[in-house]
């Protein structure tokens, strides 16, 4: 029995052993999530507004161009339990916040990251934020909680090509949607609304995401109630190919959900830009997010709605 | 709780100290921790199903014994039947009702009456075609006088629920199982070596071939009618690797792991894509199953005897049967079909057995004719599973059709190169080791300590390369 203990123990030894250097090396890389969690401290005492919610928001929003101080911590596929979990743990040293800018989507309310393509970024709000919500064991994890070849990648590129794995800027905006990549409007648009339209909607799994969003939305309004901080919820604006192929019943669920909750909070307010008339093809990175043009334009029409501190749009 | 989890990696370890190094000289402490841990494992699924498979384990437990201690045949009987309709009873309702209920109301609308059949919005519980198979042979058994009834609940709750099996198999027999259960185990070095070594190889067959080939299967089938002929027969190949790849690579993981504990289960895979015919196929293809409808099914039908067109009977009974035993769904009724077609030459020109030992026994290379069958044998393999994994028989009409069209002749628009070398490496391997329980079993004896060890860390490589998202089996649905 010993002799088989030994030998197991003695033939995993180094694959522990790589697994365990490539963990630490990989958690020292810097990323998005560690600059926005620093950010969200190295600005708590001057922030105004705070900027949450999904790659809409991360791209769509650059704080440079508000009047009142703003930091956007809104990220890639980040859902509306990821965005109560950040105002939760991050309000309290924000003593100069006004407002909270979340976006609601065409996918807000009927999805979440667990579910989504995009549920192995989930490991990155344990690791880095800290947040304990997973009882998965591989979101506790880099090498555990996506695939080796991606960790490879990112290992070489920073240890050996030196490459910064930073994509924003010092005020959390997403640079890397510019307009000289500009992607096809056309077929970015039918790809994305399929990708987004959920296909049952009285599903029972999609029932209780819904619920769960809901719950999410009730959190990020009571936290705000309480330091007497404003909610402004907008869904952000998309080229009409996006537009055209969305599902009629999500949509106005989506929407008579977030009005029905703003009539009934006083610290809320909902904008929707969806299909603002101002917004053009240039200003479009592709169908459902904003290129620098578009995220410059788009920031300033939201701040000077918000700094007439707006009941109704 | 899957395999391939890493769930399962730590689960595994902490019952296996517990076992040899806490319980090791208490065989009834061993057997309880089984059952407890089979009971967790299971739970982890849903453990609302849970109460489920101790319901089914109960009453087969004590129809067995009723029926042992039964003083008339008809008392022996009537406890018999209960046993069989209430776990028949229990697959009908959780697998088959809306099937037949959806069937039924498009025969109505056949015949011109419309009706909206009634749906059961109910979760399939996770292998409950297998443990009611294990509990339906238990009883068959009682009731045939093949054996007698366990008299100990815990010994027979982990026969049923032992967790290697629980899930997806191998069907196991009382006759086989329930004796190792009550036997003390010692722990055996080469034996857990050889246990550990096959479930490497498992897990290589899980996370690398079949992984790899469901990716590009899925892609094709999923959009079947946007390919070319030669892309869909390329994805009729991937999904022939990633259904063997997929369950004899869960069949090696369960043996190893059962192993680990000192338990031999029964062998479910023996190199099927090997084979010369038909017949030969089903001997090699989960073996555990086909035997379990050769002996509970096909004999008690009259199996060979009473004349060709009885044997053909029941040929078509046992192969559709099977196919429906997969799932509600006409595409595994038709392939069951198919099967039983492919193999009715061979059963009316009396050559089903021509093929019993491996093919080029002793030999590297088999011969032209050899080749030429195995050839043939996989072809029709392959075609019948197109009609397995198709979403209707509309799908699989469409998708052989198109395969048998001019754009065969054509360069695929898919051709992964590094998945395609990773099967024909597999397929070498299997080769070379075909004469063994599983590919890799010999390889201790050939290559020295250093090969061997560099063999097993190139495989640990490729596994922790293409590990992603964990993958569902596919028989976890049957």
């Amino acid at each position: 029995m010993r002799l088989f203990i030994k030998s197991v123990l003695f033939f995993a030894l180094p694959i522990i052993l790589i697994g365990l250097t490539l963990e630490i090396l990989l958690r020292q890389i810097p990323n998005d999530y560690t600059f926005k969690r620093d950010g969200l401290y190295k600005h708590a005492d001057s922030m105004q507004v705070l900027f949450l919610g999904s790659s809409h928001a991360f791209y769509g929003i650059n704080p440079t161009y508000t009047h009142l101080k703003s930091f956007n911590a809104g990220y890639i596929s980040q859902s509306l339990k990821y965005d109560a979990e950040i105002l939760n743990r991050y309000i309290d040293n924000l003593k100069e916040l006004k407002y909270v800018a979340v976006p609601i989507s065409y996918f807000t309310l009927f999805t979440n990251l667990e579910s989504g393509s995009e549920a192995w970024r989930s490991k990155n709000y344990t690791i880095y934020y800290k947040f304990h919500t997973s009882n998965k064991i591989t979101d506790y994890s880099e090498i555990l909680g996506s695939k080796f070849d991606i960790n490879l990648k990112r290992f070489l590129s920073y240890y050996i090509s030196a490459h910064s794995a930073i994509t924003c800027s010092e005020l959390g905006w997403g640079t890397s949607y510019q307009s000289k990549n500009s992607r096809d409007l056309e077929e970015t648009g039918l790809e994305a609304a399929k990708r987004h339209t959920v296909k049952n909607l009285s599903d029972k799994d999609n029932v209780a995401i819904y619920n769960e969003n809901i719950a999410m939305l009730d959190k990020i309004i009571t936290l705000a109630k309480k330091k007497d901080v404003k909610v402004v919820f907008y869904t952000p604006p998309a080229y009409i190919s996006y537009i055209q192929k969305l599902n009629d019943e999500q949509l106005t669920k989506t929407i008579s959900t977030i009005e029905k909750l703003t009539e009934k909070h006083n610290n809320t307010i909902y904008l929707n830009f969806l299909k603002d008339s101002s917004f053009i093809k240039s200003d479009f990175y592709d169908a459902d997010h904003l290129n620098e043009i578009g995220a410059e334009k788009f920031t300033k029409m939201l701040d000077s709605i918000i700094v007439n501190d707006p009941k109704t749009y | 709780m899957l395999f391939n989890s890493i769930s399962f990696a730590i689960f595994l370890p902490i019952v296996f100290v517990l076992y040899w190094f806490v319980f090791g000289k208490n065989l009834k402490m061993q057997n309880r921790l089984l059952l407890v841990s089979s009971y967790f494992f299971y739970a982890c699924w849903d453990y609302r199903f849970l109460f489920l498979l101790i319901f089914s384990t109960l009453l087969d437990y004590f129809t067995g014994i009723k029926m042992y201690e039964a003083k008339s045949t008809k008392m022996k009987k009537w406890w018999f039947w209960l046993s069989v309709c209430v776990n028949l009873g229990f697959l009908g309702v959780f697998k088959y009702f809306n099937f037949f209920a959806a069937s039924f109301s498009d025969a109505l609308l056949l015949l011109g009456f419309k009706a909206n059949p009634a749906v059961l919005n109910i979760v399939l519980p996770v292998g409950i075609s297998f443990y009611t198979f294990h509990g339906l042979s238990y009883v068959v058994d009682i009731y045939k006088d093949r054996i007698k009834p366990e008299r100990n609940f815990v010994d027979y709750s982990v026969f049923v629920s032992f967790f290697p099996l629980l899930v997806a198999g191998p069907i196991e027999r009382a006759t086989h199982l329930l004796p190792q259960i009550r036997q003390q185990r010692e722990f055996n070095y080469p034996k857990m070596v050889d246990g550990l070594r096959q479930i490497l190889w498992g897990l290589f067959k899980k996370v690398v071939i079949a992984d790899n080939c469901a990716y590009y299967a899925n892609m094709i089938f999923n959009h079947s009618s946007d390919y070319s002929g030669s892309t869909l027969a390329l994805g009729a190949l991937f999904f022939t690797f990633q259904i063997y790849g997929d369950f004899s690579g869960y069949s090696d993981i369960a043996l190893g792991t059962a192993r680990l504990f000192g338990m031999e289960l029964l062998r479910n895979f023996a190199f099927p894509y090997f084979s010369r015919d038909i017949a030969e196929f089903w001997r090699r293809w989960h073996i555990s199953l086909s035997t379990w409808f050769r002996d509970y099914l096909y004999i008690p039908l009259g199996g060979s005897k009473g004349g060709m067109w009885k044997k053909v009977r029941n040929t078509f009974i046992i192969f559709i049967v099977s196919g429906f035993w997969h799932g509600a769904n006409w595409t595994f009724i038709v392939w069951g079909a198919l099967n039983a077609l492919f193999i009715l030459p061979l059963i009316i020109f009396n050559k089903n057995r021509n093929n019993l030992e491996i093919v080029a026994k002793g030999k590297q290379l088999p011969t032209l004719k050899e080749f030429l069958s195995i050839l043939l044998t996989f072809s029709l393999t392959t075609l019948a599973w197109i009609v397995f994994r198709s979403e209707n028989m509309g799908h699989a009409y469409n998708y052989i059709s198109g395969i048998f069209s001019r754009s065969l002749f054509t360069i695929p628009e898919i051709l992964p190169i590094k998945t395609i070398v990773l099967v024909c490496l597999f397929i070498v391997i299997e080769w070379l080791g075909r004469e063994h329980q599983y590919a890799i079993e010999n390889i201790d004896v050939k290559v020295p300590k250093f090969g061997r060890w560099a063999f097993y860390y190139a495989i640990v490589a490729c596994i922790v390369y293409y590990a992603g998202a964990e993958q569902q089996f596919i028989y976890f649905q049957f």
